[in-house]
């Protein structure tokens, strides 16, 4: 007897048999194998009521049970395992005739995951075309620009004397220092730093202008513009990364919409209007 | 076949879940016309909110997520949320059976354990309800065999 074979004893209680079936679709579900029932009848060791079990199945099964395919067990291995996988596809079957799939929360949602699951992998696995992600890239260019950024030198000051007195002497003095780091930084940034009203005269300024003294209800301001780079638009084969993301996280919803709205025409929907908007007034 | 706190459970967890999917609907759906969901207008029963080929989205079901969305906001629920609620639990349906009718009861491992799952633990609770009438799950699977129609076509696996 091998080692797999203790494993597959057929259950003697309920208890056991509840663990061994569990057991087998545990290991089963972390697998990435394709489970698919497209296989051709010559595949088929057994059917049960017309569902056929493939050599892919027991293979993926004695993959995960023992690590090894199923070539390498023996006969009475082989018959362990496809008993149990008809044991399974019982189960299955009485599931779907008691309805459970479609009354059960828990197998509801997992539907419901497991086909938007499928319809984004369907999208993701396509690979993409350079002339699609050209079009796209030039629809969306300016997701992809560089911002405005401002590099920029902001002071306070708790009396107003101070401030006119650096603004008059184009000179900060030597314990003051910049409330904003050296680096430039975009429009978004500088508003987190200094707020909008202060954030809104920085990007008025031309290159070397400083402000006269801005009297703000926390203290009084003095800012000071290095340098202004202007927004550029990278060309597309420095952003392409970013372009295949961003093509990647709209197509994505964009084929769940697509096949939301193609289950939506094939369906038969009808809704009680009456009932919609009476609802909730209470 | 569950117990009293295990249907409470499953129900929470259903609304949550619900919800969930919901939310992820929304976010993806976000542009869809309000009134693209249906085809047919109807008067459907007292219980019932909508059809979906012939599955009914029960009133209660959607009064519990519009009770969800109004927690969730100061302002008054309006039509158009009213509209919008229905449409997600229209659209989870579809999904639903868009799964069920492609199989993946089967073929795809996740939903594939939570139904083996759920079927066992049906029986299991059968099994200790019937006071030893059903002997165990061994005895279960013999009387489903029995009316199966179980065909071996590979040599070593014949019983």
């Amino acid at each position: 007897m091998s080692a797999v074979a203790p494993i597959f004893q057929y259950p003697l209680n309920a208890g056991r048999a509840l663990i061994a079936l569990a057991g087998l679709s545990i290991t089963l579900i972390s697998s990435d194998l394709d489970f698919k029932s497209k296989a051709a009848a010559d595949n088929v060791l057994v059917s049960v009521n017309q569902q056929p079990i493939t050599v892919q199945k027991l293979n993926f099964a004695a993959q995960r049970i023992t690590g090894s395919s199923a070539e390498k067990l023996n006969a009475e291995q082989k018959n362990t395992i496809v008993k149990l996988l008809i044991d399974e596809e019982l189960l299955l079957q009485r599931a779907e005739l008691l309805g459970i799939a479609s009354a059960d929360p828990g197998i509801r949602k997992a539907l419901a995951r497991a086909v938007i699951s499928q319809t984004v992998t369907e999208f993701l696995d396509r690979p993409i075309d350079d002339q699609q992600l050209q079009t796209f890239y030039l629809e969306y260019r300016d997701l992809f620009a560089q911002p405005l950024r401002l590099e920029l030198q902001a002071y306070k000051f708790e009396r107003m004397e101070q401030a006119q007195q650096a603004f008059a002497s184009a000179e900060i003095p030597a314990d003051q220092r910049s409330l904003l780091p050296a680096s430039a930084l975009p429009a978004h940034m500088l508003r987190r730093y200094l707020g909008n009203p202060l954030a809104d005269i920085a990007l008025n300024l031309t290159e070397g202008e400083t402000t006269a003294p801005i009297q703000r209800p926390d203290g009084i301001y003095l800012l000071h513009l290095i340098a202004k780079q202007p927004e550029q638009i990278s060309p597309l084969t420095e952003v392409r990364p970013q372009v295949e993301a961003e093509y990647r996280r709209r197509g994505r919803d964009m084929a769940l919409q697509t096949r939301l709205v193609t289950l939506r025409q094939q369906a038969q929907i009808a809704v009680d209007s009456d009932q919609l908007l009476g609802v909730g007034d209470e | 076949m569950n117990s009293a706190g295990n249907q409470t459970s499953l129900r929470t967890l259903a609304l949550g879940a619900l919800l969930g999917i919901s939310i992820a609907l929304a976010v993806v759906l976000g542009n869809v016309s309000a009134n693209s969901w249906t085809n047919s207008n109807q008067r459907l029963s007292a219980s019932v909110i909508a059809k979906v080929n012939s599955t009914e989205v029960r009133l209660l079901e959607y009064q519990r997520a519009l009770k969800m969305l109004a927690d969730d906001r100061r302002d008054a629920i309006t039509d158009l949320d009213r509209e919008l609620v229905l449409q997600r639990l229209i659209d989870e349906e579809l999904l639903i059976q868009q799964g069920i009718n492609a199989g993946l009861v089967r073929t795809d491992m996740a939903v594939r354990t939570v139904v083996l799952q759920s079927i066992l633990a049906g029986i299991m609770t059968e099994i200790e309800a019937s006071d030893g009438q059903e002997q165990s799950l061994e005895d279960y699977l013999t009387r489903l065999k029995a009316t199966a129609d179980i065909q071996w076509t590979a040599d070593w696996g014949k019983p």
